[in-house]
């Protein structure tokens, strides 16, 4: 038998014996209520962080676009109930402590994000070793991803402070700005593929692609992302979240692919926590502005083939979507995860494909087209299908039973 | 009486409870979770048909839009494909992607098929046999044809006349691609295909 499932499945683990204690299931409840609220507060200081305005020096390209993908992504976090309390502090307090780094940091310098992204990873690095009743085989490939994304980081810095005399991203020399690409693609990587508690990784490697890809040839860029978009969706249809971080960042490159990128990084952090095929249509926004793009203005080749590279990806997403089994929408979720993790980030979803053009706040701009038509669209599906639903409901128990017409007796 | 399962007292982790698409999972976990008022994919498809209806009819929103539902309402690779690549070459022959601002433009210059250059009006004529010869699945058909007749004669019309004409070009698109779908030979499909990237290269010739 073959099923897909929308999550890679975790090695094979020892069972966990139940709770004997009731405290212990009640500091299991505690830790969970502290959990959710640590991401809450996560979240929030996104969001004040952002709305505070401003400019952030460390995000120089779109600082309100990429701190939307995050703050989006800050969410992954709640889809991750913790086993042990030591893994929620740790990973608690590294997750709330990167975005107040961030904020902290727009006075100037990269130091104290370097340091703070490097902390939660380290935090990340003990919790993905530990000795959970999760544990993997791959944890020790994840925990080295890991490192080599702190020490590619760490290197970027450096070579950018040697180069340019300042610690702030974007590079300005092509040696930081891969360095930073790699640190970025070794992130989002992990978060994609590692155990579930690393996915909120993916906040600072979109963070740190959308700035770093900046120092890069644009061609070159768009070339590699959507290359690297088409095979993956091609490999991994089920996981789209890798297709649209790539393409977020190939299209961060270009001038004119700035805004879009932004929705396609939130786009790529809202795939990571639910986790569906039909997640790749949370790029659409990004898609129809890239589109809207190529045809607006003069086309350069590395546009071309960003939008080709976007348009082929889309394909094969749908080319091996419509041959895999398909089943009902949030069949097969529940609790914590159902309620904290999918529900607001369903909602997050549906927001991004309906409304893109109110997320004015992280730079999108000139997509009222397509939230007018989205509207339409989605009043007209819903119109249908409430139609079509209450043609097909079948007489309750209190209604009264249908005359016998005598086919029963045939 | 059969023994239990593995461990059945505690609690499912995250790691436990996957979102299984495969109907064929019964025993699983997931699957004794009870269904929630949740959409089907024939309904999803349904709703993806009638919304890009609405933005054929209406001139709203954004030719990817349309490419992506009609490619969804079929739920058929190569028929959304040949959207995709029609509706871009509409886009590329008037120079936006907004569905209104392409209705603006045919009710200023004319349908999209009479006007133009001879490379952008065959660019035109190309999308719209491509999504006639694209043999959608089901009524998809019939949405195909809508849009074709649309693309073509443009989908507002300022005077009586023109609403007929246009009406009329719409209704004969359906009425052809729902032909079209029940006796053209497989190998339509393909060529629908080819139609479309012609498509495109007109309209960057134009």
């Amino acid at each position: 038998m073959k099923a897909f499932s929308g999550r890679r499945p975790e090695p094979a683990s020892a069972p966990v014996p139940a709770p004997a204690d009731p405290s212990i299931a009640e500091a299991d409840g505690h830790l969970e209520s502290a959990w959710v609220a640590a991401v809450a507060v996560v979240t929030a200081t996104w969001v004040a962080a952002t709305l505070a305005g401003g400019e952030l020096p460390l995000l120089a390209t779109n600082p309100r676009g990429t701190a939307a993908g995050a703050a989006a992504a800050a969410l992954a976090g709640v889809g991750w109930r913790p086993r042990t309390r030591a893994s929620a502090l740790a990973a608690g307090a590294g997750l709330i402590l990167l975005p107040l780094a961030v904020a902290a940091a727009a006075g100037g310098s990269a130091v104290l994000l370097a340091a703070l992204l490097t902390a939660t990873a380290g935090a990340e690095t003990v919790i993905t070793q530990g000795t959970g009743p999760t544990s993997g085989r791959h944890r020790p490939t994840y925990a080295l991803g890991v490192a080599a994304a702190a020490a590619s980081l760490a290197a970027a810095l450096l070579v950018e402070r040697g180069e340019g005399g300042s610690w702030s991203l974007p590079a300005d020399n092509v040696t930081a700005a891969g360095l930073g690409l790699l640190t970025a693609t070794l992130l989002v990587v992990v978060a994609t593929l590692g155990p579930l508690r690393a996915r909120p990784l993916a906040v600072p490697g979109l963070l740190v692609g959308l700035v770093a890809v900046t120092g890069l040839s644009p061609l070159g860029a768009s070339a590699v992302g959507a290359v690297v978009a088409s095979a993956w969706a091609f490999r991994r249809p089920q996981q789209p979240t890798l297709t649209l971080a790539a393409l977020a960042v190939a299209a961060a490159a270009l001038p004119v692919g700035r805004q879009p990128s932004a929705l396609l990084a939130a786009a790529a952090a809202l795939a990571l926590v639910v986790r569906n095929p039909a997640t790749a249509l949370l790029g659409l926004p990004g898609g129809a502005g890239l589109a809207a793009s190529l045809v607006s203005t003069e086309p350069e080749p590395p546009l071309v083939v960003l939008v080709v590279g976007t348009a082929a990806a889309a394909l094969v997403l749908g080319a091996r979507g419509a041959r895999e089994p398909r089943g009902r929408w949030g069949e097969g979720s529940a609790g914590t995860e159902a309620i904290f993790g999918l529900v607001p980030a369903g909602a997050l979803a549906l927001w991004l494909v309906v409304s893109p053009g109110s997320w004015g706040w992280t730079g999108a701009e000139g997509l009222g087209d397509y939230d007018r038509g989205a509207l339409v669209a989605t009043a007209a599906a819903g119109l249908a299908l409430v139609g079509r639903r209450a043609m097909a409901v079948r007489p309750t128990a209190g209604s009264p039973p249908e005359p016998a017409t005598g086919a029963d007796a045939r | 009486m059969e023994p239990l399962g593995p461990d059945l007292r505690r609690r499912a982790t995250p790691g436990d409870v996957e979102l299984t698409t495969g109907g064929d999972r019964a025993e699983g976990r997931a699957a004794r979770v009870p269904p929630r008022a949740a959409l089907n994919p024939d309904e999803l498809s349904a709703g993806a048909g009638v919304g890009a209806a609405a933005l054929a009819v209406s001139s709203s929103g954004e030719v990817v839009l349309l490419a992506v539902l009609l490619g969804a309402a079929t739920g058929d690779v190569l028929a959304g494909a040949v959207a995709m690549l029609s509706t871009g070459a509409v886009a590329l022959r008037w120079g936006t992607t907004s569905l209104e601002a392409i209705a603006g433009a045919q009710s200023v210059l004319g349908p999209g098929g009479a006007v133009g250059p001879l490379a952008a009006a065959g660019s035109i004529w190309c999308a719209a046999g491509a999504l006639v010869l694209a043999k959608a699945r089901g009524w998809g058909a019939a949405l195909f044809g809508l849009t074709a007749g649309l693309v073509v004669a443009g989908p507002q019309a300022a005077a009586l006349d023109l609403v007929a004409m246009r009406g009329a070009v719409a209704l004969l698109g359906v009425a052809l691609a729902v032909c079209v779908q029940r006796r053209a030979p497989p190998a339509a499909r393909p060529m629908a295909l080819v139609l479309s990237a012609g498509a495109v290269v007109l309209a960057v010739l134009a």
